[in-house]
């Protein structure tokens, strides 16, 4: 894959079941959007030049060491010349800069690359998640878990009590509210009572404070549904008689939003004025939003996070955020991405995994464990979970949890959305896949494994082989075995 | 082999019987006698035990016969023991040591079979003696909420060397202690004893004895 996009329309089918849910008084937001008009601009844009990066945007880490003065210094190089107070400060010595009036964003990032006092540069990479789309018919079965033998996992540590994990996604809402928002009609921007809603098959004490690192600063809401079906495989409510059960079903979801969706480019642009549609590929994950996200579930109890998203530009900048989770005692799954029949390219941040204790880059597998057709391959891929693959099973073999009801936000048919109704829905990619390992290393923390590196070693050391005998590039180590990792060692064995 | 070992002590304590009638005839030729022990054992796989148990130690008891007198001091013996270790699972990352609350039940049958040399007897009471044999050590491991996937039963082989003393208190009576070192070790060893680069399921034993016959 050469080109980042935002896949935001994911194949989801309707099933029976669909859950309705109240709506609570509209009321008029009293929050304030994240994206300036040149932001939102850059990364429709980007969506319209088919860019993988935010134009216009850098990110750059500055050496230790260096004053205001040699920052002024460094920017100098650049044609626009921006003082240091423009720069947003994102990690230690990193900043995310913006030119308005550059929108090649490789071309600052090498040029700012050069300067001495220069650690490392480059654009605000676009991630996009780890989602085949697909089309299927009904069948909500949870294959996935048999497969993991999850009840077994749970005869031991029912659902990881006390662990909170971190989903850094397009958001899970996390109220059951409607919002106000500006929208295009066809005809005009008009003012629209968009209904969100908690899923009926999430207990809402489970969701912790979220936080929103690109929309608005208001509550986290996801408008795209990538993000609640990842949340729901990590920790969905489980016997509770509806829909269907998450892994680490006891634990604690903080929804960090930190991918922008088609609706949240439409709304915003609404907002400000611009009439007419976004691109349908609007949308994506900003390393910068990403990498606050992960420092973000780092300080603020986080134990697992998981990242269901990646793109092929190298980015240091998660290196440094992962490599600080994980020194706080949070692993860390990530997707290895979905990319096999596109050139089967290097994903980042999943490819940072094998460097750091802790953080494992998580393949996919399909209902007969094979690997999926869709699942990129390398000698980064640690680990491999159940993601799903219809042309192993046809629909069967997806990954079903409860979802936001497509057919009520469908950006190509549907004017006015809502997303206040769920539905049974079917997904694959790692990006299914990689939640499962999250939850599983949420229990191990429940279960008294606090240490990331155990965590990974555990996993690896547990794992069914699977494939050519011991590790290798298809499958890692093999597939997670949630119940030997739970159960330990004993003296011999 | 648990036939063989029930045979072979049915038979020495046969022996014994028939030794302590011979001497109370007077009779100083081949005897017998069986005793039974309580011991303490230092185990060898500090680290693994101590990981799982909290201990480096174990406590048990067994007993067996001896045939005595083969020839001049020469004697065989055969023992059976067991020691039983609670703990809990764990997983060992880069030395530390992580519990699992996992129910872990570590029982160990170990199975002597060893000839000794008794002395000459110090003093009227003392007789030491020296003796080394083979080993076959019954290991178990199982625990609450194990599935016969988890359950550990094996058989492993090693060697015992042990020396004491015996002291008579009464007749046919003899109270004594012994140390003995033994060693079993665990082929291909998983677990922890992979974790801690151990292997051996053996130990320093101090045992108290107390037997009959002579």
């Amino acid at each position: 894959m050469t080109r980042f996009r935002l896949v935001l329309l994911c194949g989801s089918a309707l099933v029976a079941g669909m859950a309705l849910t109240d709506v609570a008084a509209q009321q008029p937001p009293q929050y304030q959007f994240l994206m300036t008009p040149e932001q939102r601009a850059a990364i429709e844009l980007a969506a319209v030049r088919n860019l993988n990066y935010i134009p216009g945007e850098v990110i750059v880490k500055f050496r230790a060491g260096t004053t205001v003065t040699g920052q002024a210094r460094a920017l100098d190089a650049l044609r626009s010349r921006p003082l240091p107070d423009g720069l947003e400060w994102i990690a230690d010595r990193t900043a995310r800069l913006r030119v308005d009036s550059d929108l090649d964003s490789p071309a600052i990032a090498q040029s700012l690359a050069r300067q001495p006092e220069v650690e490392y540069a480059h654009p605000n990479w676009l991630m996009e998640q780890h989602l085949v789309p697909n089309d299927t018919s009904y069948a909500a079965r949870q294959w996935n878990f048999t497969a993991l033998n999850l009840p077994g996992a749970w005869d031991i540590n029912p659902g990881g009590r006390g662990v909170t994990v971190a989903v850094i996604d397009t958001g899970m809402t996390s109220v059951t509210q409607t919002f106000n928002f500006k929208t295009w009609s066809g005809t005009a921007i008009v003012t629209d009572a968009m209904p969100f809603a908690i899923s009926p098959d999430f207990d809402a004490a489970r969701i912790a404070a979220g936080r929103d690192f690109v929309f608005w600063n208001g509550p986290v809401l996801d408008s795209d549904g990538h993000g609640t079906h990842v949340s729901a495989t990590v920790a969905q409510t489980t016997n509770n008689n509806l829909g269907f059960a998450g892994v680490a079903y006891n634990a604690h979801v903080m929804p960090l939003k930190a991918c922008l969706s088609f609706w949240d480019i439409q709304i915003v642009r609404s907002e400000q004025g611009i009439p007419g549609y976004a691109p349908l590929n609007a949308g994506g994950c900003p390393t910068s939003a990403v990498t606050a996200a992960i420092r973000y579930a780092a300080d603020n109890g986080a134990k697992v996070i998981n990242l269901s998203l990646g793109g092929t530009n190298p980015s240091p900048t998660y290196l440094d955020a992962l490599n600080y989770a994980v020194s706080r005692g949070v692993f860390v799954a990530m997707s290895a991405g979905n990319e096999f029949n596109d050139g089967n390219p290097t994903t980042y941040p999943a490819s940072y995994a094998p460097e750091i204790g802790g953080a494992m880059s998580v393949g996919a597998v399909g209902r007969s464990l094979s690997r999926a057709g869709y699942s990129t391959t390398g000698s980064f891929v640690e680990i491999v979970a159940p993601g799903g693959n219809g042309s192993d099973g046809g629909s069967a073999g997806l990954i079903w949890q409860a979802g936001i009801f497509f057919a009520d936000y469908d950006p190509e048919v549907v004017i006015f959305p809502r997303f206040d109704r769920y539905s049974d829905t079917p997904l694959q990619g790692t990006s299914m896949a990689s939640p499962h390992v999250a939850g599983v290393a949420a229990l191990l923390m429940s279960q008294g494994i606090t240490s990331p590196a155990a965590i990974e070693a555990m996993l690896t050391r547990t794992a069914r082989d699977l494939g050519a005998k011991g590790k290798d590039n298809d499958f890692g180590a093999g597939l997670v075995e949630p119940r030997a990792a739970l159960r330990g060692f004993g003296l011999v064995r | 082999m648990r036939v063989r070992v029930i045979g072979l002590v049915v038979g020495l304590v046969c022996v014994c019987a028939g030794s302590a009638a011979a001497q109370t005839t007077g009779t100083t030729s081949v005897g017998g006698r069986v005793f039974g022990w309580a011991d303490w054992q230092q185990m060898a796989a500090k680290e693994s035990f101590e990981a799982v148990a909290g201990t480096t130690t174990a406590t048990g008891a067994g007993g067996g016969a001896e045939i005595q007198r083969l020839w001049k001091g020469v004697f065989l013996r055969g023992a059976v023991s067991r020691m039983k270790v609670d703990g809990e699972r764990v997983f060992v990352f880069d030395g530390a040591v992580f519990p699992l609350n996992q129910p872990l039940e570590i029982t160990m049958t170990p199975i002597e079979v060893a000839a000794g040399w008794r002395f000459g007897a110090v003093g009227e009471r003392l007789v030491p003696y020296v003796g080394a044999g083979a080993l076959w050590l019954k290991y178990r491991e199982d625990g609450q909420g194990s599935t016969s996937a988890d359950r550990v039963s094996e058989t492993y082989t090693g060697a015992v060397v042990f020396g004491g003393i015996d002291v008579s208190v009464w007749r046919f009576v003899s109270a004594g202690a012994e140390v003995a070192w033994r060693t079993a070790k665990v082929k291909d060893a998983g677990g922890v004893f992979e974790a801690f680069s151990e292997d051996n399921l053996g130990g320093i034993s101090v045992r108290v004895m107390l037997s009959v016959g002579r």
